[in-house]
């Protein structure tokens, strides 16, 4: 069971970093949102149209990283399993 | 002489038709208008948009300094990119806008008045509500008077454009909204850009 809770913790590990990183790295918090300029073509004005979609941020990776900290750490309430007659 | 007096009369009338300052609204059916906000504090850097842009203003491009009117943009419309600051943003711990639906600024005068061609720049003092709090503020505005060309942008329409582009701060502290705190997170000087074109159909 401490192995399997261990493995785990690090295949969360790598899906939660690599889903932050691949989905752009972002520093600043969790958007469900990005924007993207437009230009009126006659009055040459620009605004930010919004398009959804889901980019993690530091609030994720974190709170990602924190439930890989207690799958990792519970890990430690299992006790080592002994093969009878090694001690 | 009769014909001659009715014939002044006439083009006197005509002439103060043409010279009469046009109205123009901002309510814009291709929703490009838009007020972009900016704080820069030193833990976070927001950015957001408005796009719920309201109201009229009456302005004569023989005469710009006579400008009035009032822009209301709807505090409701305000987006962040991010969910919980949104709701922060709009709740009543910040903008509140249940209570305080509408950002407006009211024209009273107009100053420094440059003119070239189409564009004019001047300094305009008015009357800044948010929050429900009223402050007389001086804001620098680059305008530009496009004659006819309503109809590029509204086929069905014959009229002329007014666009109208600012950059100015204004600072929330002044306006009630959690004066001098959070300032590591949400500056106190909020930078706002407008973009926006008022139609004038004939």
């Amino acid at each position: 069971m401490r192995t399997t809770l261990r493995v785990a913790a690090l295949l969360l590990a790598l899906v939660i970093i690599a889903f932050w990183f691949f989905g752009g790295a972002n520093h600043g918090w969790t958007k469900t949102s990005v924007a993207h300029k437009q230009k009126d073509p006659v009055t040459e004005l620009e605004v930010d149209v919004y398009e959804s979609r889901f980019v993690p941020g530091i609030d994720f990776l974190g709170g990602g990283l924190a439930v890989v900290a207690l799958v990792a750490g519970s890990s430690f309430l299992f006790r080592k399993q002994t093969i009878p007659g090694t001690h | 002489m009769k014909k001659l007096t009715w014939l002044l009369v006439l083009s006197s009338l005509s002439l103060t038709v043409l010279a009469a300052p046009l109205t123009f609204d901002f309510k814009d059916p291709k929703t490009v208008n838009n007020v972009v906000f900016k704080t820069d504090a030193p833990l976070e850097s927001i950015n957001g948009t408005a796009t719920g842009i309201s109201g009229a203003v009456t302005f004569d491009p023989a005469d710009p300094a006579s400008m009035k009117g009032k822009i209301v943009v709807d505090a409701t419309s305000l987006h962040v990119p991010n969910p919980t600051m949104q709701k922060h943003l709009q709740s009543d711990k910040w903008l509140d806008t249940t209570q305080f639906p509408d950002i407006t600024f009211e024209v009273a005068s107009v100053d420094n008045v440059k003119t070239t061609d189409n564009k004019t720049t001047a300094d305009i003092t008015g009357t800044m509500t948010i929050h429900g709090v009223s402050n007389k503020i001086t804001v620098p505005v680059k305008l530009t008077y496009l004659k006819d060309k309503l109809k590029d942008r509204l086929p069905n329409l014959q009229g002329d454009l007014l666009v109208v582009r600012a950059t100015f701060i204004v600072k929330r502290g002044d306006y009630g909204i959690n004066k001098g705190t959070f300032e590591d997170k949400v500056s106190d000087e909020i930078e706002l850009t407008l973009s926006l074109a008022g139609q004038s159909p004939r």
